[in-house]
């Protein structure tokens, strides 16, 4: 992300008592350019505003040992100007008008967002169709912003102690998968890029035929289908997009990682099993065991170390599975002060146990829908997140079709469903699992 | 493309998004609570902030966390249900709830869907109304709270924060101390404490209530006075605290850190001061939001000194401060200290073109609609706007209150309220030995 900024992805459809029968969804139109270019618009007339968006499908997926975090990098220098607007006048331009840009770039793709007045939109569409192809990619602007991301990383990770472990469970659960390195990449591999290797990256990934563009907002959609083919419209498709296949082997055998900090007062707990992801269609079931397991305060985790056993200071687990390849179910625990993380993980695992044999009330079900149904409500109240949840999808190439059954998946999940997937995935030889530990000083 | 180009560079359209108006129903309930409502029907949930003035400048100093323990208890129980009872309520409606504290005020929050509206409104007031403090859970609470202060110390963003407080304030103003207090303080306060302070500062007439969303203003409000009809009373009124002395001066405070986390500034002003809205408009030019101040293009954009830096005035009851904040490698801070202060007095100096005001003030107008456009977004900004008396009509009011600001304005407040030359500075950094 180019500014701190952050947000939840986590976005699911509905169908519960709140909605008094009315099926709430996302109504979108779309159209694919000749050059490739899929637009999905999605009218809401409610205010004077939009948001447009442009998804890239690259991110930290593809790339390779020694060059990481140039998706990232590079998404830095999509600011730094293009010939017909140099460094800084983008961000300039944006802001005379009143609107709120930035940038995200996550493991499966790269978006950039431009929210203001939708009589704005044409600007969005000059700015982004010339920054699609005419990037500059100044070498005094590289060098300089190389500097920030590496400070970015500094932010970010190598003085907070928690994200330090979050890395190395990470990297120590995915060893042939791209998901092994961090989006923002590791130290060195930032200070080596070069501007060959941003350029190369730059005219692999960025055309027509590898991006999204999702409006959501006061708008028709046939004028933005207009506006989008005579911005859009020539920039020529790129012959050849590497779309990788990557495979994590099985894991045979329970992964294990320590964690020393210096500045860490109190130890911290975060462990990861491999979970199938969108399309497996155990997705679903998934979804609501990571609720009864972790999702809020009368959660099994919460209710167990936080209030039962005050061995941490707060607990739980979360699930996303809307990624490219599939990810990790998470868990976590905050230890409290004089206690062994050995005993708080003990706890986890009893709770675990219990789910997989079966220990799981109706209450606790609906419970766990119900949480996920309102989630989905309370993500639709901004065109932001809409147009978030549609380009996530798309760039990893589903269908945002999917958003509008969800809810309804989600209702049809069994307490045998939730079950058979604990049992399957929630196994000893399937878990990473790292402890952060306050480093004592000698 | 002509029109684009007059957009892009000419500007001669306004930049202002025709916003609809927000403007709340306000009435009393029978017990003097005050009570903001925005029927706003787009989606069946609505958002719920009651917000009440017992926030940590009501701590004695050796009880410091007093007013944010008292915040964190109120759900542990209440009426005749456990904590874990409450949390398992509300989750099982698909609710959110959450007490926030600060400096002034304590906020507590609902979002629930219209089916559950009104279970999980009774409950919202059980727990406002009836906390029942169980001394098992104040044990829990209280550890917890010091297991958290132990986590901020992580943190050297929050380390920098806390200790510019203690300097740029001094012992005898209440905002030196840290919300949540300090581990001795916290261990300290007894749970007669807690319920006192509960007593004697959780009550209906001063305090504000803000519904915004999926409701019906008429059965809402009957609703309300029945559900709260049993709490009575009026909450003390704030304090009188001294105006606080510039304190100038540098301090490092050591943290093997690979990063020099930076706060630079001094006391700022009230938010009632008349001159806010002027302030907030020329610190929008020095530092504020989006990607293009004059801090933003030194620090970042010219030095790449920083992947963040910004400064703000903090809109406060008492006294404020003005900040700076940045992060950056060690061996860079004394470099990024020395440019962000020449940037500042260069400022403060010559203030701001007409050309920079005018951009700042087409951003400020131009992004405002978007700050409001969700339930919980407009329920907030009521709330804080309700708490500040800045008047039910403020959002409305806000466009034109700054396009209202002249260039002579922005110099006037940079010169009166900016002052280089006092500065206290606050490094957390790694001291070599």
């Amino acid at each position: 992300m180019r500014r701190l900024f952050s947000f939840l992805l986590l976005f699911f459809l509905l169908t519960s008592r709140g909605l008094e029968g009315k099926v709430l969804g996302i109504e979108a139109k779309e159209k694919v350019l000749k050059n490739g270019l899929k637009v999905i618009v999605v009218e809401d007339h409610s205010t004077p505003t939009v948001t447009f968006q442009v998804w890239y499908k690259v991110g930290s997926y593809y790339e390779t040992f020694g060059k990481t975090g140039i998706s990232h990098l590079l998404e830095h220098m999509m600011f730094e100007g293009t010939k017909k607007y140099p460094p800084g006048e983008f961000s300039k331009i944006v802001a005379r008008n009143g609107g709120q840009e930035n940038a995200f770039t996550s493991r499966d793709y790269t978006a950039y967002f431009e929210n203001w007045a939708s009589d704005r939109l044409k600007i969005s569409m000059e700015l982004e169709s010339d920054r699609m192809v005419n990037l500059l990619l100044d070498p005094k602007e590289f060098e300089r912003e190389k500097k920030v991301v590496m400070e970015e990383r500094r932010l970010r990770t190598e003085d907070d102690p928690t994200s330090l472990l979050v890395e190395e469970v990470y990297a120590a659960a995915f060893k042939a998968h791209p998901y092994h390195w961090p989006v923002i990449g590791w130290m060195k591999d930032i200070e080596n890029i070069t501007l060959e290797d941003l350029r190369h990256h730059y005219r692999t990934y960025y055309a027509p035929n590898n991006a999204i563009i999702v409006v959501v907002g006061d708008v028709k959609a046939e004028e933005v289908f207009k506006l989008v083919e005579e911005y859009f419209g020539s920039i020529p498709p790129a012959k050849h997009i590497p779309h990788p296949k990557y495979w994590e082997p099985p894991q045979r055998g329970e992964r294990r990682v320590i964690v020393k900090s210096p500045e860490a007062k109190l130890p911290f707990i975060f462990g990861g099993f491999h979970v199938p992801n969108i399309g497996s269609g155990e997705e679903y079931a998934l979804k609501v065991l990571v609720n009864i397991l972790g999702v809020g305060r009368s959660s099994r985790l919460y209710k167990r170390l936080v209030f039962e056993e005050k061995k941490a200071l707060y607990a739980g687990a979360y699930y996303s599975s809307k990624t490219l390849s599939p990810g990790l179910l998470c868990f976590y625990a905050a230890v409290q002060q004089g206690v062994k993380p050995e005993e708080v993980e003990k706890l986890i695992w009893e709770e675990i146990e219990k789910i997989r044999k079966g220990d799981i009330t109706e209450k606790e079900l609906e419970k766990a829908k119900n949480q996920i149904a309102s989630d989905f409500i309370y993500g639709l109240d901004s065109n932001f997140y809409r147009a978030m949840s549609i380009g996530i999808l798309e760039a990893i190439g589903k269908d945002w079709r999917y958003l509008n059954t969800y809810v309804d998946n989600i209702r049809k999940v069994t307490k045998e469903d939730v079950i058979r997937v604990a049992r399957k995935y929630l196994t000893r030889d399937n878990l990473t699992i790292g402890y952060l530990l306050p480093e004592v000083k000698q | 493309m002509s029109r684009l180009l007059i957009i892009l560079f000419g500007g001669l359209l306004m930049a202002t998004v025709a916003m609809a108006k927000i403007t709340p129903k306000i009435t009393k309930l029978d017990n003097g609570l005050e009570v903001w409502v925005v029927e706003r029907k787009v989606l069946p949930f609505a958002v719920f902030k009651l917000v009440i003035p017992a926030g940590s400048v009501f701590d004695p100093e050796s009880k410091a966390g007093l007013a944010y323990l008292t915040s964190q208890m109120i759900s542990e129980g209440a009426g005749n249900m456990t904590a874990v009872e409450i949390s398992d309520k509300f989750e099982f409606m698909g609710a959110d709830f959450g007490v926030d504290c600060n400096k002034d005020y304590v906020t507590v929050s609902l979002k629930v869907t219209k089916g559950y509206m009104d279970e999980a409104l009774k409950l919202f007031a059980t727990v406002v109304t009836e906390p029942t403090f169980p001394a098992k859970e104040f044990v829990r609470v209280k550890n917890e709270v010091v297991g958290e202060i132990l986590k901020d110390q992580e943190d050297p963003g929050i380390v920098a924060a806390q200790e510019f407080d203690e300097l740029v304030y001094g012992k005898e103003h209440p905002y030196h101390r840290p919300v949540k207090g300090y581990i001795d303080t916290v261990r300290s306060i007894s749970l007669d404490e807690v319920k006192e302070f509960y007593k004697v500062h959780y009550l209906p007439e001063g305090s504000i209530l803000v519904v915004v969303g999926d409701v019906d203003y008429e059965p809402l409000i009957k609703e309300l006075n029945s559900l709260f009809k049993d709490w009575v009373g009026k909450a003390p009124s704030y304090p009188k605290v001294e105006t606080p002395k510039f304190h100038p001066g540098k301090k490092v405070v050591p943290k093997d850190v690979v990063q020099a986390n930076i706060v630079i500034g001094h006391i700022g002003v009230k938010r009632s001061n008349p001159d806010f809205i002027k302030l907030y408009v020329a610190n929008q030019i020095l530092g504020g939001g989006g990607l293009t101040s004059r801090l933003f293009e030194k620090i970042r954009e010219e030095k790449g000194y920083s992947y963040s830096v910004y400064s703000m005035f903090l809109p406060t009851l008492y006294t404020g401060t003005f900040r700076i904040v940045l992060q950056t490698k060690n061996a860079s801070a004394d470099e990024a200290i020395k440019d962000v202060i020449s940037e500042v007095k260069e400022f403060v100096e010559k203030g701001p073109t007409e050309k920079e005001l005018e951009d700042a003030k087409r951003y400020l107008t131009g992004s405002f609609p978007l700050k409001i456009d969700t339930n919980e977004e407009i329920a907030s900004y009521l709330a804080f706007a309700a708490f500040h008396k800045l008047g039910p009509d403020y959002l409305n009011r806000f466009t034109d209150m700054v396009n209202e600001v002249t260039l002579d304005d922005v110099k006037r407040v940079a010169k009166e309220y900016i002052h280089p030359d006092k500065f206290t500075i606050v490094v957390v950094r790694k001291v070599e030995k």
